[in-house]
């Protein structure tokens, strides 16, 4: 019965507009995604009008494509010029530029294209086969799961604190202090604005990451004597990896499918907390965990196999119930809506064939990002390698034009500039900024489900014990943080 | 490097102790709800607590956990060329307002990669102009996304 409904799905793939608006799709996603300032979801809510007129099915594959090689996208500009295009794409330049430095561009590239491929394949397996099951478990997370995942995610600064413990675990709290900025989600009271109406919102967050990562390398190349430029030439051959290097990096990316699907999964949660869980998982678990942040394959690995996972994972609720995944997904059912598909059970009902030709989409649109990104990544890579010294006045004002039109706010190119040289000098003292990133992606998390919690169950604090799932994340919070605390303690 | 973590520690208690003078004034505890001033109030705590663990650090022996492993100084002032850019990009900032993007952004370029030392000064003419006017065309014209025409053009 599955197999019939497949094979329908992949007849209504095949038919050229359809196919020919997936490849278009995947594309414009790469593209989006690896553009510091745009994000996946700006890239499909600004595609949403022009699928108006589009069949539903080729409508939808456009979205699909462009998501997939969205998320996907980011993962370039991470690796080649130090700044994520997207936020899930921020745990791969912790390994993806340091091997880009060492001038081992093509195996980043190769690496993350490889792993982003196997978890986007891995994630629509899942998405096929238990869907309903992976539902009913994202369902029972309330406030107190919610809290203790957030918590998991932030034990996470330990391992990406680097050479010193205590200026990894100052750079978290400091950045949980900016993700305090901004309205109380819970009573609106707007905290440290300093009376500026920009800073009710908060400390936006992806001109603060172009700041942090993108614009401090720029200062920090700015501030050396000599830049170094590579001679070796990236050839496809360097971008596929031979075998030997697939077999070792197989056991990271079969567990960061998983955990990046169930993660994607969860309503809200996305590719971003996916993609530093996986990679947090990988240095645990690795032989050589000092390696992790120097350069190692693992690492790119693991956040590029978690983060595209997680955009099969957020597909499950966002189709078998109607409920958002991600803000991509959330984008995407109300494409859904406007083509006349009500996402849910009455989708699996109703229109079945629809259904599966999305999850046959979505797998061929992995397929295709994995072909577009080894035949373009060479030049690219060639490009920004040999012509460092021009690209890097370049990515400033990529930066600072991505930072503008996120809100068409000049005021988030200041946030761009002020983090940038915060950035900068917080590099220069060995304070690591990845913490910085990781906290205000999670703070907010944190915080406004700790206080729903207490809401919900009238004070009781027992409930973060009680409950299996709060229980069980509790327990893995403090493994991960013992087992991080006693490897720091072995390097020192 | 001593100075170095000083300086830091110091810098991160002030900012700190402003954090949690100015959560005195957030709306407290209502109901089961901590209220708006517990974590911010919370977090100065515990950084002011990191910072002064920094501090101490700075005396304490080498094989500490909360101690630096290598012993290489660091510049505190950042070179001037540094300071050049950043000087640069806010006026760049600014200027944008009344500029516009197109004008200023091939001039801001320009000087840039003089600024580090790109020797092909015609290839750096070229390229800022073409990038400038990619950029234009893919966010305004393919992307419909407004970029900064300049005030004194309208």
């Amino acid at each position: 019965m599955v197999i019939d409904n497949l094979l329908i799905g992949l007849s209504i793939i095949l038919q050229p507009y359809s196919f020919l608006m997936l490849i278009l799709g995947v594309i414009c996603g790469i593209v989006v995604g690896a553009l510091p300032g745009l994000t996946a979801t700006m890239g499909v809510a600004l595609l949403v009008p022009f699928s108006f007129g589009m069949d539903p099915v080729p409508a939808m594959m456009l979205l699909i494509g462009l998501y997939v090689g969205g998320i996907y996208g980011g993962s370039i500009s991470a690796i080649l010029i130090r700044t994520p295009g997207t936020p899930a794409s921020a745990a791969t330049l912790l390994d993806g530029y340091p091997l880009f430095s060492k001038g081992k561009a093509g195996l980043a590239l190769g690496t993350a294209t490889l792993s982003s491929v196997f978890g986007g394949i891995g994630s629509a397996f899942f998405l096929i086969t238990i869907s309903p099951i992976l539902s009913r478990i994202a369902l029972s997370f309330s406030a107190p799961e919610y809290f203790m995942l957030a918590i998991f995610g932030l034990t996470i600064i330990v391992s990406i604190s680097g050479k010193s413990l205590l200026k990894g675990l100052i750079s978290g709290v400091f950045g949980l202090i900016l993700s305090t900025f901004g309205f109380d989600s819970i009573n609106g009271f707007p905290r440290f604005s300093f009376g500026l109406i920009e800073l009710y919102a908060g400390i936006p967050f992806i001109p603060a990451m172009i700041g942090l990562f993108a614009v401090s390398e720029i200062l920090n190349q700015f501030s050396k004597y000599s830049i170094k430029e590579f001679n070796k030439k990236i050839n496809i051959k360097d971008l596929l990896l031979n075998r030997l290097v697939i077999l070792k990096l197989l056991p990271t990316m079969l567990k960061s499918t998983v955990i990046g699907t169930f993660i994607g999964a969860l309503p809200g949660a996305g590719g971003d907390i996916a993609s530093f869980v996986c990679y947090n998982e990988a240095k645990r678990s690795s032989k050589h965990p000092e390696l992790f942040g120097t350069g190692i394959l693992e690492g790119v690995s693991a956040a590029e196999t978690g983060n595209n996972a997680s955009t099969g994972g957020a597909l499950i609720p966002t189709l078998s119930l109607g409920i958002p995944g991600d803000t991509v997904t959330a984008v995407i059912i109300g494409a859904l809506i406007i083509h006349g598909l009500k996402p849910g059970p009455l989708l699996f009902r109703d229109n079945l064939e629809i259904v599966y030709a999305l999850f046959i989409g979505f797998l061929f649109a992995n397929i295709i990002m994995g072909i577009v990104g080894i035949l373009s990544m060479g030049f690219l890579g060639n490009l920004i390698s040999k012509s460092k010294r021009m690209i890097i006045p370049l990515i400033m004002v990529f930066a600072i034009i991505g930072s503008y039109s996120i809100q068409n706010s000049y005021f988030d190119i200041n946030i761009m500039i002020i983090m940038g040289i915060i950035g900068f000098i917080l590099q220069k003292y060995d304070i690591p900024i990845g913490p910085i990133v990781l906290a205000l992606i999670l703070g907010p998390m944190a915080e406004s489900h700790l206080r729903k919690a207490l809401i919900m169950f009238s004070g009781d604090y027992s409930v973060f014990i009680c409950r299996p799932i709060s229980l069980a994340l509790l327990i893995l919070s403090i493994i991960s943080l013992i087992t991080a605390l006693i490897r720091q303690v072995k390097n020192n | 490097m001593k100075k170095a973590e000083i300086f830091i520690s110091l810098f991160f208690m002030n900012f700190s102790i402003i954090i949690f003078k100015m959560s005195d004034s957030f709306p407290s505890l209502k109901g089961h709800d901590v209220g708006s001033g517990f974590f911010p109030r919370m977090l100065s705590i515990i950084l002011i607590f990191l910072s002064l663990l920094l501090l101490f650090g700075c005396f304490k022996k080498k094989n500490s956990i909360f101690a630096e492993n290598n012993e290489k100084s660091i510049d505190i002032l950042p070179s001037i060329r540094v300071i050049i850019v950043i000087i640069l990009t806010i006026a760049y900032r600014y200027l944008l307002e009344y500029v516009g993007l197109l004008i200023l952004s091939p001039l801001y370029l320009i000087i840039l990669m003089l600024l580090i030392k790109v020797e092909d000064f015609k290839k750096s003419v070229f390229l800022s102009i073409f990038v400038t006017i990619t950029l234009w065309f893919i966010f305004c014209y393919l992307l419909k996304m407004p970029l900064p025409t300049g005030s004194i053009f309208q």
